[in-house]
């Protein structure tokens, strides 16, 4: 079974209260989940929380999830609103979004001589879109026409921002090796 | 490059929720009655026969076609049991190559000419020639098949047909298969893991995702086993990767059972069951082959740790720490019980042997075994719903041998260990405070342990 027809039977399965495919539904998606939610916020604390969230939200409305197809980008859809949500409660509403970024500080990700750390705090330095994208394509998995979708951007600004970012975080990274 | 080392670096920092989540969930009375899942599964089963029965008209949809068979591969499936076996198959699903991967492939591919023969009459003489080589019997009955296609509907077409097709075969042995399923990705990674392990590439990514899901095991060590052990471990640890489709279960028949090397465990510690505070038995491996690991405390706070040989319950080492730590570690100590079972192969080989013989074509009852099939899908892969805290509590009660009016401070929570997921009950009765994880699919107690509540 596909992917995408397997987590659409979870999402079946889950909204009948079968809490054995939600366990799985989660295990299958929550580094995209999380990623995402990281790409957006920034702070891994508050990313936990909206990962909880969007799995309460999305074991809530599997009863209404219509199969089309595309169940990770319904369940990041969750992720990516609840994200806003929070920063549009946390900021000044006449800020934009990427004036409400939140600067993020060293204790964030206190353990960046670890290797994965240190990889996800350079992604941090990107601008926000930029780390969206990045994460979509390269941990959730999404075409480029599906984060165009769902970021509601041109599929060409999906790919060249991908792709400048792409050489932006391997040269971040060999800054550090080098330091 | 990057994206592969982001995607770990992600994969390697996530918080895991799941056990507040379903906590969450439970606490909300969100779960609904076992009724209603009654009919979810029922609907599943008749999707999946539709799926099955689109499957095999799609076969001969495509058979009808056959004229124009070309000689260009569309499709790669894989074999592994033991011996792996790689096939390279056209549109009109004709065996353009075989190829085995090993030595036992080639015992079992011998010499027959497969070359331009249809799929499923492969299929049927390769699985029949691993069961007539004992490669496959009631011990050892798990069978991995790979899809690696460049059509996807027919990746996933291709692997139901083939899982129908080789259960369908061995239950003309009358060996219950458990079957496990995939596609692979052409992922460098995945091919290079294959040659470095010198195994398919079917089997470097089941061993992939294994490792994924249980960190700990060894790349190495994994590689050396046969299917039905990866399955067994994968059975025993708790929830199998997402990405494979199983149906059937993994053998244990060649081993000797948690319950015995419990009991030679504790038969070389003079102990019994009442005398213990805290016990659990493992299946893991070491050395390449499968192992029991039992660990129990006496009521001293003494400490017990037990290797055993799965085979023949040989006990392998054992390590004891007494309250005070201090440890002692004897590797090899001079047993084999009085009760191991030497016997064991011998007895399951002469088993498959007879059964072996049983061999008929069954053509004509295709049906009934399908219908089998999705039985077994239904029972043993189907995303079962959890027993429910409730029925949790119930259990470790009734293995203490106490009612919920005589216990005080009785609570639980999920708890995930190592992929694993479980409930785990606590309570308090008569000065001792009782702790149990108790699996969430199963019911089965995996651990236990009762101590002195002024030692907290």
């Amino acid at each position: 079974m596909n992917n995408n027809r397997h987590l659409e039977k979870l999402i079946k399965d889950m909204s009948q209260g079968n809490t054995g495919s939600f366990a799985r539904f989660y295990e299958a998606t929550k580094a995209s989940v999380y990623g995402f939610a990281l790409s957006i916020l920034k702070r891994p604390q508050d990313a936990e929380d909206i990962m909880q969230e969007t799995y309460m939200n999305a074991y809530r409305n599997s009863g209404s999830y219509r199969p089309e197809g595309k169940p990770l980008a319904w369940l990041l859809r969750i992720t990516r609103n609840l994200s806003i949500d929070i920063l549009r409660s946390s900021a000044n509403r006449e800020l934009t979004l990427e004036d409400m970024d939140y600067h993020t500080t060293e204790e964030d990700f206190s353990d960046a001589s670890n290797e994965n750390m240190l990889l996800i705090s350079l992604l941090m330095k990107l601008p926000r879109e930029d780390r969206q994208i990045m994460m979509l394509h390269s941990v959730a998995g999404l075409k480029h026409r599906e984060i165009a979708q769902l970021l509601d951007i041109p599929i060409a600004t999906s790919l060249s921002r991908y792709h400048r970012s792409k050489v932006k975080l391997q040269s971040f990274l060999e800054e550090e090796n080098h330091d | 490059m990057i994206d592969e080392k982001l995607k770990k670096a992600v994969e390697a920092s996530v918080p895991d929720v799941l056990p507040s989540l379903l906590q969450r969930i439970e606490e909300e009375g969100m779960s609904i009655k076992m009724k209603n899942n009654e009919n979810t599964n029922k609907r599943s089963f008749n999707l999946k026969r539709w799926s099955l029965a689109i499957a095999a008209g799609f076969v001969l949809f495509i058979g009808a076609f056959a004229g124009y068979t070309h000689f260009t591969p569309e499709s790669i499936i894989g074999l592994d049991v033991n011996p792996s076996i790689e096939l390279s198959v056209n549109r009109s699903n004709k065996v353009l190559k075989v190829d085995a991967l090993n030595q036992e492939g080639e015992t079992v591919v011998g010499d027959m000419k497969l070359k331009n023969v249809d799929l499923d009459i492969v299929i049927n003489a390769l699985i029949g020639s691993m069961v007539k080589n004992g490669f496959i019997d009631e011990m050892k009955n798990s069978i991995l098949i790979t899809v690696d296609s460049n059509n996807a509907e027919k990746e996933l077409r291709l692997r139901e047909h083939l899982e129908t097709e080789v259960n369908k075969v061995l239950e003309s042995y009358s060996v219950k298969g458990a079957i496990l399923s995939q596609a692979v990705k052409r992922d460098d990674a995945i091919r290079q893991l294959a040659e470095k392990y010198e195994i398919s590439k079917g089997k470097a990514s089941l061993i992939d995702m294994l490792i994924k899901e249980n960190p700990g095991l060894d790349y190495a060590e994994a590689a050396r086993l046969p299917i039905n052990d990866l399955n067994l471990i994968m059975e025993h640890r708790g929830h199998k990767p997402m990405e494979l489709h199983t149906y059937g279960r993994a053998s244990n028949k060649g081993y000797i059972g948690e319950d015995k090397a419990a009991s030679i465990a504790l038969t070389h510690a003079g102990l019994n069951k009442n005398d213990l505070t805290a016990f659990e038995v493992e299946m893991d491996y070491e050395d390449g082959r499968m192992i029991y690991e039992v660990e129990f405390k006496d009521k001293n706070g003494k400490e017990y740790e037990y290797e055993i040989d799965a085979v023949n319950g040989k006990i392998l080492e054992t390590e004891t720490k007494d309250a005070a730590g201090n440890k002692t570690k004897v590797e090899a100590p001079d047993t084999c019980p009085n009760d191991c079972d030497q016997s064991n192969q011998q007895n399951n080989q002469q088993n498959s042997n007879q059964q072996s013989n049983n061999h008929h074509n069954t053509h004509n009852n295709m049906h009934s075994n399908m219908h089998q099939n999705m039985n077994n899908t239904g029972q043993e892969s189907a995303d079962k719903n959890y027993i429910g805290s409730e029925k949790a509590i119930d259990i470790a009660l009734a293995h203490a041998g106490l009612k919920r009016s005589d216990v005080s401070r009785l609570s639980w929570e999920y708890e995930k260990e190592g992929g694993r997921i479980t409930y785990e009950v606590e309570f308090v009765y008569d000065g001792y405070e009782y702790e149990y994880d108790i699996d969430v699919l199963s019911g089965k107690i995996i651990e236990w342990e009762k101590d002195p509540i002024n030692k907290h």
